[in-house]
């Protein structure tokens, strides 16, 4: 027993190291000015690339806000068509089932590449190419398989006995769903929205192609500067984005432990 | 509620589960639904309460059909027997969701939901959450919330299954008073025949998708329509023999009847057969010792036979497994069965 | 209740026009890789593209170089990953934790990967450094090039950092609630705890891995951003190599970008008849509890 607490600290010790002392190198590089071979620590620091990148501020506000914008609306979308799609299949029988449940993780089995070469045309021909549209579009097309992953497991495991209770109390068949299931299902909501909201915020390929650099987002902005060398402003961006990431998807689950009060954690305990 | 229904066929996963159901239940009626599990029991229920969609027959309520009514306008309330508890809202919330639905003004359902956490003796519970009662405590909280709904037919799905046998005969108390006073149509569900026996004004026996009989429980226990009916309802004797000319004969004697002639079974409730002393046909060959009563096994002539009676009477007579005793029936109660029927 | 047949179509439909729409660029991908291209007066479809993709010395190595990446990457990340949840199962520890802990990489996207590998494992980043504080080496230069070598190493590094967690995530729920109801009931019956889990808990685990497995594979196989970043000038990996001839001035080179894409379609293809198996059972189990 005792062994075996030993073995599972030091994976936690391990796995704290490795995860976070990039993290932690990534940080004080936001503030490093020079930090010369062969030195473990910067001989001098500077908010100098902080200052740069605030400097631009308006362009700094603008990506952040369409990064964000579309990182939130492939979100809400996941989780609006991830609600449909897996109470589809978990309500009802129908033909095809097997097929519906496939297609619903099969871009997780095509590459983005492959995927965003392919339908360039089409996106052209739809007048969707380099906008804003577009680029949801095709995020969503990304963030969709593990929202509904998420959701369809959420929904298998809360069964339909609550509901059916619900209705012989009165209420209507929407009714239910939005008093007894909804809230109940809220942990699972968040989990899907937060992982679609990372899978978008993190694409880089799609955003490239189809956004065609009239969209620009986190990752856009930040290539450039990682593939000059230019460690501590890249550093800057990607400390700056992941902060607003942390903070927004702390906030929503907030407003997802309000939304449902007191748990239902009995589901998920 | 005034239920009638008729030749009800419902179908779960291409299975006919219930194969044509007949049942009436007069308004302010307290029927208990008895059988065995996998019967049918909690399909009908459903099908009533309209999560179950029927595939033949017709259900009516005061004369007007059930069958399009969406669940949440037939005002027939289930207590599940796994409760069903919402757990994410407290006591409160749960007792008022019916009312918050109606939109009924705050002061109103106050009193209403704290009107009824009386009724149930749970006064004081409603800021409570559902994960921090009893058993017992969830089953009151689940009686209540159904009885908010303002039902007029209540449903009640086995929901004291779990509790030990001082709740599970307290809830049943509960349930009785409820109904008395409020006069409310109800269907209990059950498995266990004396519950049965004990609350209701009828009891439906159901067995394989069909209802057997329905009657008072005096009735169904006394004359009941079939072996399988008789057999449900506690031990019988069974002795096959033949009526002829208003007699009927077998091997523990001959008595009057009003049988056709030919072949007969009677069936004898265990109390009504006895041991006399003075005989040796029959050896004793069991005693089960049940305290207030005792049940002996008899084997002789006429097979193995079960005689009720009572520890006293057990005592007075001095039996003993071995021992070897006479045997008699009292045929007042006897109920007689066609022989094809054994089947 | 009406409309029950209707409404679970009502329901599916965003995600049937969302999936028709993914199949319409899938297909029009396929049939560019066969050298159709109306616009460009290209209608007859050819094999040629294939064949020379295949033939040719420099695409053959950014094939193979992907494949390596892709498989390597996802072995090493699957078998980190699984054995990190075995220890936490078997253990039986609180993962409140670590569970939060794994979670950060996955909110990490690749191209922030990306610049911690450059900060760590480049010839100038920290390894290095503390290589030459220990006195292992005393130039930049003779710590090995992880970066922009033909070896992908780098690259390979990135993607475990970023997809081991994932596996943990993936798994790790699966794998506990499985222990707790039936190893438990092994090792009540005797069986020691780890045997137990390999005999018991793993087995019933191995489609969710499997599935797992698959999803990082064919998502290292086909991604951008990390061999972009990190990987060599040659050999390019596939996915970097299609988007060159893809953007080429000259449209006539499409078809070749069209192949390439081919190629991961075909292994992605492969993979996912693979997974569609693994899913039957999940299906199959939808099946039963539906409809109800």
């Amino acid at each position: 027993m005792r062994r075996r607490s030993v073995l599972s600290g030091a994976l936690l010790a391990a796995g704290a190291v490795v995860i976070l002392l990039p993290m932690a190198v990534m940080a004080i590089w936001v503030f490093t000015e020079r930090w010369a071979w062969p030195a473990l620590w910067p001989q001098s620091f500077s908010l100098r690339a902080a200052r740069e990148v605030l400097h631009r501020s308006g362009q700094l506000a603008g990506v952040l806000a369409s990064s964000v914008g579309i990182s939130l609306a492939v979100a809400v979308l996941s989780v609006i068509v991830g609600l449909m799609t897996a109470r589809a299949v978990t309500a009802y029988d129908f033909p095809g089932k097997g097929l519906a449940v496939f297609f619903t993780s099969l871009p997780l089995m095509v590459p983005v590449t492959v995927f965003a070469m392919g339908v360039q045309v089409t996106f052209i021909r739809l007048g969707l190419n380099n906008t804003v549209h577009g680029v949801i579009l095709a995020h969503l097309l990304y963030s969709l398989p593990y929202a509904v992953y998420l959701i369809t497991d959420g929904m298998r495991a809360l069964g339909t006995a609550l509901e059916e209770q619900a209705r012989v109390l009165g209420a209507t068949g929407p009714g239910a769903f939005r008093r007894v299931t909804l809230p109940l299902l809220a942990p699972v909501l968040l989990a899907a929205f937060s992982m679609a909201y990372i899978v978008s915020f993190s694409q880089y390929f799609l955003t490239l192609l189809l956004g065609g650099g009239q969209v620009k987002t986190f990752t856009m902005v930040m290539v450039p500067y990682l593939q000059g060398g230019e460690r501590n402003i890249a550093s800057v961006y990607s400390v700056l984005f992941l902060a607003v990431t942390f903070l927004l998807l702390t906030l929503f689950g907030r407003l997802a432990r309000r939304w449902m009060r007191h748990g239902g954690g009995d589901f998920y305990g | 509620m005034d239920l009638s229904i008729r030749d009800l066929r419902v179908r779960l996963q291409d299975t006919e589960i219930l194969h044509g159901v007949d049942l009436d239940i007069a308004d302010g009626e307290f029927v208990a639904l008895l059988g065995p599990s996998g019967c049918g029991k909690s399909t009908l229920i459903k099908s009533v309460a309209g999560l179950l969609d029927a595939s033949g027959g017709e259900i009516r309520a005061d004369g007007q059909s059930l069958l399009a009514v969406p669940p949440e306008r037939r005002g027939t309330v289930i207590v599940f027997q796994d409760l069903r508890l919402f757990p994410h809202i407290t006591v409160y919330e749960n007792i008022a969701f019916s009312l918050t639905l109606k939109k009924r003004p705050r002061e109103e359902t106050v009193r209403t939901v704290e009107g009824l956490l009386e009724e149930v003796q749970l006064p004081g519970y409603g800021k409570r959450r559902i994960r921090e009662l009893s058993g017992g405590e969830m089953q009151r909280v689940a009686l209540a919330r159904a009885l908010a709904a303002e039902p007029k037919l209540l449903l009640l799905d086995e929901p004291f299954t779990g509790l030990n046998e001082k709740l599970r005969f307290e809830m049943g108390r509960l349930v009785q008073k409820l109904h008395r006073e409020r006069g409310l149509t109800t269907v209990l569900i059950t498995h266990d025949r004396q519950e049965a026996l004990r609350l209701a004004d009828r009891v439906a026996l159901m067995q394989d998708g069909r209802i057997l009989q329905h009657g008072a429980p005096e009735d169904i226990f006394w004359h009941p329509v079939s072996r399988t009916v008789a057999e449900y309802f506690g031990k019988v004797n069974c002795l096959p023999g033949r009526a002829e000319d208003g007699r009927f004969s077998c091997v523990l004697g001959d008595w009057p009847c009003d049988l056709a002639d030919g072949s007969w079974t009677a069936a004898i409730r265990p109390f009504d057969m006895h041991p006399v002393p003075g005989g040796a046909d029959y050896a004793v060959t069991g005693i089960d010792f049940l305290g207030e009563t005792a049940e002996l096994t008899l084997t002789g002539p006429a097979g193995a036979v079960t005689c009720a009676l009572t520890a006293g009477a057990l005592a007075e007579l001095g039996l003993a497994v071995g021992s070897r005793t006479g045997l008699m029936a009292d045929p007042g109660r006897a109920v007689y069965f066609r022989e094809e029927e054994r089947a | 209740m009406s409309g029950r047949k209707a409404a679970p179509w009502l329901l599916l439909l965003p995600h049937i026009l969302l999936t028709a729409l993914f199949l319409v660029g899938l297909g029009a991908g396929l049939v560019q890789s066969l050298g159709v291209i109306p616009a460009l007066g290209l209608t007859e479809p050819t094999l040629d593209y294939y064949k020379e993709v295949l033939t040719r010395p420099d695409m053959l190595r950014s094939v193979l170089y992907s494949l390596r990446i892709a498989l390597l990457s996802a072995l090493i990340a699957t078998g980190a990953g699984v054995g990190i949840c075995a220890v936490l199962t078997v253990s039986r520890r609180a993962h409140d934790r670590l569970v939060g802990l794994v979670r950060l990489p996955i909110a990490v996207p690749h191209v922030v990967v990306a610049l911690l590998t450059v900060l760590l494992c480049s010839q100038n980043g920290l390894l290095a450094r503390l290589a030459c504080a220990l006195g292992l080496i005393g130039e930049q230069s003779q710590f090995p090039a992880l970066l922009y070598d033909g070896a992908g190493v780098g690259v390979i590094l990135a993607y475990v950092w970023k997809e081991t967690p994932f596996i943990v995530y993936f798994v790790l729920a699966l794998m506990a609630n499985v222990n707790e109801n039936l190893g438990q009931a092994a090792v009540n019956l005797g069986a020691r705890p780890w045997r137990a889990f390999c005999r018991v808990t793993l087995p019933l685990c191995r489609n969710t891995i499997l599935s797992g497995f698959l999803i990082i594979f064919v998502f290292a196989l086909g991604a951008y951003e990390l061999p972009f970043l990190l990987g060599a000038t040659v050999p390019k990996a596939l996915p970097v190599l299609a988007y060159i001839e893809y953007m080429h001035p000259d449209m006539r080179h499409r078809p070749y970008a069209m192949a390439l894409n081919g190629i991961v379609i075909l292994l992605s293809v492969v993979s996912a008849m693979a997974y569609y198996a693994l899913m039957r059972r999940k299906v199959a189990a939808l099946e039963r509890g539906g409809g109800a």
